[in-house]
């Protein structure tokens, strides 16, 4: 199945969670919503993916 | 000692992250200007083009890190912003900051207002970046924010402080500390607005652009202290003419 992720497609097998989304990817210190919503870290072991899910990434970025 | 909401600080220089050559440079400035809490942003993540992990470094400091709003453009987006800040920074606390013209970044008044009558609700510690507005000082303190951020310039203009009188208005009223954001180019600004009695200042620019950050950031941190301590020891507000030197009898003027 795929799923979107800041705007890029990718491909992750059934039953993926987003914990285990993030370490495919290689990511780590961020906050997630999914489907535009935002899940709490403690979820994401728990939080199954699905086809055509919307998962936005953010990250810590300099500012003033 | 500076007190907001629950936290003390030494330190009234507060400095933010953005606009350095280099995060050794950054994390040597923040060093110097012995700041105890640094700004930072969110962004969506780049999966194309990865970035360094600003959030390491910033983190080995052992300071606060105060989450801001930019990019928001409204109300809503900077609710969301802040959420999203604290689900990633385990704070609850967040600089409000909602400018939506990148002419000259100017904060729309209305929209933060509103959004940190919401942020308050949901038990967030409301620094709000605001225009030299007594009265929208006023109406944020009364809305529950822990402190008010008004600008002396537009954000990196280095132009100082360009409305002394609405400042002093604000900092003579307020029932929360006062930290003068933006626009604050020399330490000699950053010196005036403790001289006026801002219990604080935000500088980035002005710092982070130096050919030497942490040289710059010590002297910021000098020009804090100085005028702080000035203020405190209290200047005289007296603007007539009056002679420092005795006028004895020594040439015998007419008058």
């Amino acid at each position: 199945m795929q799923v979107q992720c800041n705007g890029q497609t990718i491909h992750i097998d059934y039953h993926t969670t987003i914990a285990q989304l993030l370490d495919q990817l290689d990511i780590t210190n961020v906050a997630i919503a999914l489907n535009q919503q935002i899940i709490h870290r403690r979820l994401w072991p728990s939080t199954l993916l699905r086809d055509g899910d919307l998962i936005d990434i953010f990250q810590a970025t300099v500012g003033g | 000692m500076l007190t907001i909401a629950d936290r003390t600080f030494t330190s009234r220089l507060f400095i933010g992250t953005g606009k350095y050559a280099s995060q050794a440079k950054m994390v040597a400035a923040i060093r110097a200007s012995k700041s105890e809490m640094a700004t930072l942003a969110l962004r969506r993540m780049d999966l194309a083009q990865r970035h360094g992990d600003v959030l390491a470094p910033l983190q080995s400091l052992n300071i606060d890190l105060l989450p801001n709003t930019s990019g928001a453009r409204t109300a809503e987006e900077a609710v969301t912003a802040a959420m999203i800040a604290r689900e990633l920074l385990a704070t609850d606390w967040i600089k409000l900051e909602i400018h939506p013209n990148p002419s000259h970044l100017l904060p729309d008044p209305i929209a933060t207002l509103k959004a940190a009558e919401k942020l308050v609700a949901a038990g967030f510690v409301v620094l709000p970046y605001c225009s030299a507005d007594p009265l929208l000082c006023q109406a944020l303190a009364s809305a529950g924010c822990a402190a008010v951020m008004p600008l002396a310039a537009p954000i990196g203009s280095n132009r100082g402080i360009t409305m002394p009188d609405m400042l002093n208005y604000i900092i003579e009223a307020s029932q929360v500390p006062v930290i003068v954001d933006a626009g604050l180019g020399r330490p000699s600004d950053a010196c005036l607005a403790m001289e006026m009695g801002a219990d604080a200042v935000l500088i980035n620019t002005a710092i982070a652009v130096s050919d030497n950050p942490a040289g710059m950031a010590a002297c910021f941190a000098q020009a804090v202290d100085t005028g702080r301590a000035a203020f405190e020891l209290g200047l005289s507000a007296n603007h007539q003419a009056c002679a420092s030197s005795p006028f004895t009898e020594f040439f015998a003027h007419a008058d």
